[in-house]
C-alpha cells in the first residue's frame, strides 16, 4: 500500500507547483500590467531584431563570398594584415542602410588614417539575393564619397549565398527579419571594429559614427600597430563603455595619470631640495661640533 | 653677519616696529602673518562653535523641536565644513608654524615672505566666500559633499562652498610649500636635522601631506561642480559616473587631512612634555621618523571610511590592516613621551595640563580609532555617534588641546606679555572635563545605535539622558575656550612683561627677546648644541632657579 500513497502524494505535488508557478506567473503579469513603467514591448515583427554584442567573438575566415567584381572570396583573405571595419547592410535598402554607408564614410574621412592603407573596410549585404553588380554600383558611390586614393584597394563591397549570410550575422550578434510585406529587411545598423586577426573588438551603433571614437576604436583594434604614442596616450583616457557604444573620458584613469604626475612634480622637488643641502653644506656646520 | 636693524635704546620688537591698519594687512612678516591668521582661525572657531551649540541645542530633547530637519542638516554641514577647513586645518601651521618655524630653525624669515602674505589672503577669500554661502542658504550634504546627493539632487549652495574650500585649499599648500623650503634651506650654521626640534620634523611632514593631499580634493571639488554644473558624468550613475570614485577621491585627502591636524599638535605636544619634565625627549629619532611615517602610511588607509560602501572584501581587509599598521607610529610616539615622562622633573603648568589631556584624549581617541579599523566592528557603528565621537577625540581632544597648549607656552613669545597662570590652569581643566562630558556619552549612544546626523530621535526617547550630559558638557566645554580669549586678551594690555625664557626652555626661539624683533635674531644664531638639553640648562647655573615657574 505505500505506493499508491507515494503516487498520489506526488501526484499532489505536481498539482501544487503548478498552481504556484501559475501563479508567481500571474503575479509577474499583474507586476508588469500595475507596477511597471508603460510597457516597452516592441512589436512582434522587432522582436528579434537587434545586435547583441559578441566582444572578441572570431569572425569565422573561411565563409565564401563574392565581391563586388564577382570574384569569389573567403572573408580570411583579408585577415591578418590590419584592423577592418565590418558592416552589414543590404544594397537595396531604401531606409537605414545607406545613411549608415554614408555616415561611415563621413566619418572616415575625418580620421587621419587612411582606408587601404592603416585600415580596411568590409561591406557585406546580409540579402542573399542581392548581385556583385549592384555592389559595384554600390562600392563606386561610396568610395568616390570617401575620396581619398586608394580606398578602392581597401574598401570591399561584398554579396553572399544565405548559408554565409547567416554563419556571418550569427557570429557576430546581428539579428534582423524579413517583413515580405513590404520586401524590405527590419534590422540594426551598427558598424563593428575588427582586429588584423579577425576578432570583434567594438561595436558602434548607429549611422553617425563620432570620429574620435572610430580612430580610437582603430587604434585600439591594431594593438599598436597604428597610431603614435599620443594616440596611446588618449587610449588610456578614454574607455569604451559597451552599454552606450561609445569611449567616454575615464575620470579616473585621468586622475590616476595626474596622481603620477603630482607625485613625480614633489618627488622631484623634495629630492633636488636634499641634493642641494648635500652640496651646498655652508649653513650647518659639522655635527660633530659640540661647545659648552 | 647679518644684522641689519640700527638698536634703539628702548627695544624694538615685531610689535611695536610700525603702526596702522596697512603695516599689518601688506606685512610680509612671518609673525604679524601668524598673528593675522590667529585672528581669522579665531573668528571662524566661534561660527562653528556656534553652529555646534545650536546642533547641541536641538539634541536636548528627543523631538525635533528646535529648527527644522532641512535647517539641522545645514548646521552640521556647516559646523564641519567650517571647523575643518577653516579652524583645524590652519590651526597650528598657519599660526604657531608660521610663528615658531623660522625663530625654531633660527631663520629672519619663511622663504617666500609674499607667498606667506598670499596664502592668508587665499584663506580669506575663501573664508569670505564660505561666510557668504552661509548667508545666502549654507550646504546641507554633510561636509563630506557624497555624490550623488551633492551633484544631482541638493539644491544648496555647492559649488560656492566648494569654491570657497579650493580657494583656501591653496592658502593650505602654499603654507606647505614655505614650510618646506624654509625646513630646507634656512636653517642656522650648525642647525643640524638631527638637531631640529621635533615640533619642525612633525611639520616638515605635515607639510607634504599638504602639497600631495590637498590638490587632489581641489580635483575633487571642482569634478563635483563639473557634474553639478555641466552635467558630465564623473559620480552621478546616472550619467554614467561612479559613486564610489567620488568616495576615494574624498578620502584620499581627507584621511590625510586628520593628520595635518594631528601631527603638528603631536609636534607642540613634544616641545611641552620635554620643557616640563626637565628632560631629553626619549627615542629623540624614532619620535621624528614617526611623523614621517604618520604622513606617509596616512595616505594608505583612506578606503576604511568606505567599509559598508560597496568597496571588495579583498580592499577592504587590506585597508584594515594598513589601518591597524598607522597606528604604530602613533603609538611609538605616545610611548616615547610617557617614558620622557619618567624620572622627569615634572612641573604642572597650564600648557603641561593642556599636554596631559592631550596624551589621555589622543590615547582614547586612537584606540577606538582601532574599533572603527576592525571589519566587523566598523558595520555595528558605521554612522553612529561612535564614529563622531571617535574623530571628535582626535580633532578636538587631540587637535585642538594641542593647540590651546601651544597658545598658552609661546604666548609670552608672541605677545612679551605672561598670561594669569591661574585662571589659565582653571581653564585646562574646565575644557578637559567639559571635553569628556560632551564626547565620552556619544560613545556609548554610538554603540547603543544613536545614528549621526539624526535631528529627532523621539522614538528612542532612552537615549536622552546621554544627550543631556552631551550638552551640558558642551556648554561646560564653551566656557573653556571663551576663559583664554578673555584672559589672552586681558593679558595684552595688563599681563606682567614676559621675559625673554619664561619657562627657561631650550629652543632657539627662547634665545631671542620676547616679543622677538622683526628679523628673529639680533645676530645670526649658530647652533652647537641638541635638541631639548635640559640636563645642560639645568645642570651647571646654581644661580639660576631650574623651574618654569
Amino acid at each position: 500500500m505505500i505506493g499508491p500513497i507515494r503516487k498520489n502524494s506526488m501526484f499532489a505535488a505536481r498539482v501544487t507547483l503548478t498552481i504556484a508557478l501559475l501563479a508567481i506567473s500571474a503575479w509577474g503579469q499583474m507586476n508588469n500590467g500595475i507596477m511597471s513603467p508603460p510597457a516597452n514591448s516592441r512589436p512582434p515583427r522587432l522582436e528579434n531584431v537587434g545586435i547583441e554584442q559578441r566582444l572578441d567573438a572570431q569572425v569565422p575566415p573561411d565563409l565564401t563570398f563574392r565581391d563586388e567584381t564577382g570574384k569569389a572570396v573567403k572573408l580570411g583573405d583579408y585577415f591578418g594584415r590590419k584592423p577592418m571595419i565590418l558592416n552589414l547592410v543590404y544594397y537595396n535598402c531604401t531606409m537605414l542602410c545607406g545613411e549608415a554607408l554614408a555616415g561611415l564614410a563621413g566619418a572616415m574621412r575625418l580620421v587621419k588614417f587612411d582606408v587601404g592603407n592603416e585600415f580596411d573596410v568590409i561591406t557585406v549585404s546580409f540579402d542573399p539575393r542581392e548581385t556583385p553588380e549592384i555592389a559595384a554600383a554600390k562600392k563606386k558611390d561610396f568610395v568616390g564619397r570617401y575620396g581619398r586614393p586608394g580606398a578602392a584597394a581597401g574598401w570591399h563591397f561584398l554579396t553572399g549565398p544565405p548559408e554565409s549570410v547567416n554563419a556571418l550575422t550569427k557570429a557576430v550578434g546581428f539579428q534582423y527579419q524579413y517583413d515580405p510585406k513590404i520586401n524590405q529587411f527590419a534590422h540594426a545598423t551598427a558598424i563593428m571594429v575588427l582586429t588584423p586577426q579577425g576578432r570583434i573588438s567594438r561595436y558602434f551603433y548607429g549611422v553617425d559614427f563620432p570620429p574620435k571614437d572610430l580612430r580610437m576604436g582603430l587604434v585600439e583594434a591594431s594593438q599598436g600597430k597604428i597610431g603614435n604614442a599620443v594616440d596611446a596616450v588618449l587610449l588610456y583616457c578614454y574607455h569604451y563603455n559597451p552599454e552606450t557604444g561609445k569611449y567616454g573620458a575615464v575620470v579616473a584613469n585621468i586622475l590616476r595619470l595626474g596622481a603620477v604626475v603630482t607625485i613625480l612634480i614633489l618627488g622631484t622637488f623634495l629630492f633636488i631640495l636634499w641634493r642641494m643641502e648635500r652640496s651646498a653644506p655652508r649653513r650647518t656646520l659639522p655635527s660633530g661640533a659640540r661647545a659648552s | 653677519m647679518a644684522n641689519p636693524l640700527p638698536q634703539p635704546v628702548e627695544r624694538e620688537n615685531y610689535l611695536n616696529k610700525e603702526y596702522g591698519v596697512w603695516s599689518w594687512l601688506l606685512t610680509t612678516d612671518h609673525k604679524r602673518i601668524a598673528l593675522l591668521y590667529l585672528l581669522s582661525i579665531t573668528f571662524f572657531f566661534f561660527i562653528g562653535g556656534f553652529f555646534a551649540l545650536l546642533i547641541r541645542l536641538e539634541l536636548l530633547t528627543p523631538a525635533g523641536d528646535l529648527v527644522q530637519a532641512d535647517t539641522y542638516n545645514k548646521l552640521f554641514t556647516m559646523h564641519g565644513m567650517v571647523m575643518v577647513f577653516f579652524f583645524l586645518i590652519p590651526s597650528i601651521p598657519a599660526v604657531l608654524g608660521n610663528f615658531l618655524v623660522p625663530l625654531m630653525v633660527g631663520a629672519k624669515d619663511l622663504a617666500f615672505p609674499r607667498i606667506n602674505l598670499l596664502s592668508w589672503y587665499l584663506y580669506i577669500i575663501g573664508g569670505v566666500m564660505m561666510l557668504h554661502c552661509m548667508l545666502t542658504g549654507g550646504v546641507d550634504t554633510g561636509w563630506t559633499f557624497y555624490a550623488p546627493f551633492s551633484t544631482a539632487f541638493t539644491n544648496t549652495k555647492i559649488v560656492e562652498a566648494g569654491l570657497a574650500i579650493f580657494v583656501a585649499g591653496f592658502s593650505s599648500i602654499l603654507t606647505g610649500l614655505n614650510f618646506v623650503v624654509t625646513i630646507h634651506r634656512m636653517r642656522a650654521p650648525g642647525m643640524t636635522w638631527s638637531r631640529l626640534p621635533l615640533f619642525i620634523w612633525a611639520h616638515y611632514a605635515t607639510s607634504i601631506i599638504q602639497l600631495l593631499g590637498t590638490p587632489v580634493i581641489a580635483i575633487t571639488i571642482v569634478l563635483v561642480a563639473a557634474e553639478r554644473t555641466l552635467h558630465l558624468g564623473i559620480f552621478d550613475p546616472k550619467l554614467g559616473g561612479d559613486p564610489l570614485l567620488f568616495q576615494h577621491l574624498f578620502w584620499f585627502y581627507s584621511h590625510p587631512a586628520v593628520y595635518i591636524m594631528i601631527l603638528p599638535a603631536m609636534g607642540v605636544v613634544t616641545e611641552i612634555i620635554a620643557c616640563f619634565s626637565r628632560k631629553r625627549i626619549f627615542g629623540y629619532h624614532f619620535v621624528a621618523l614617526s611623523s614621517i611615517a604618520i604622513a606617509v602610511f596616512g595616505f594608505l588607509v583612506w578606503a576604511h571610511h568606505m567599509f559598508v560602501a560597496g568597496i571588495s572584501i579583498y580592499a577592504a581587509l587590506v585597508f584594515s590592516f594598513l589601518s591597524y599598521a598607522v597606528a604604530v607610529p602613533s603609538a611609538i610616539k605616545v610611548f616615547n613621551w610617557t617614558a620622557t615622562l619618567y624620572k622627569g622633573s615634572i612641573h604642572y603648568d597650564a600648557p603641561m595640563l593642556y599636554a596631559f589631556g592631550f596624551l589621555g584624549l589622543f590615547t582614547i581617541g586612537g584606540l577606538t580609532g582601532l574599533f572603527l579599523a576592525a571589519l566587523g566592528i566598523d558595520v555595528h557603528v558605521t554612522d553612529t555617534y561612535f564614529v563622531v565621537a571617535h574623530f571628535h577625540y582626535i580633532m578636538v581632544g587631540g587637535a585642538v588641546m594641542g593647540y590651546l597648549g601651544g597658545m598658552h607656552f609661546w604666548w609670552p613669545k608672541i605677545s612679551g606679555r605672561l598670561y594669569p597662570e591661574g585662571w589659565a590652569r582653571l581653564a585646562a581643566l574646565i575644557v578637559f572635563i567639559g571635553f569628556n562630558l560632551t564626547f565620552f556619552p556619544q560613545f556609548i549612544l554610538g554603540y547603543m545605535g544613536m545614528p549621526r546626523r539624526y535631528y529627532d530621535y523621539s522614538h528612542m526617547p532612552e537615549f536622552q539622558v546621554l544627550n543631556v550630559l552631551s550638552t551640558a558638557g558642551a556648554t561646560v566645554l564653551g566656557v573653556g575656550y571663551l576663559l583664554p580669549m578673555i584672559y589672552f586678551l586681558w593679558s595684552m594690555r595688563y599681563g606682567k612683561p614676559a621675559p625673554d625664557n619664561p619657562w627657561n626652555a631650550a629652543g632657539l626661539e627662547w634665545k631671542t627677546t620676547s616679543p622677538p624683533p622683526t628679523f628673529n635674531f639680533e645676530e645670526e644664531p649658530v647652533v652647537t648644541w641638541e635638541a631639548y638639553n635640559y640636563d645642560e640648562l639645568d645642570a651647571p647655573h646654581p644661580q639660576e632657579v631650574p623651574v618654569a615657574r
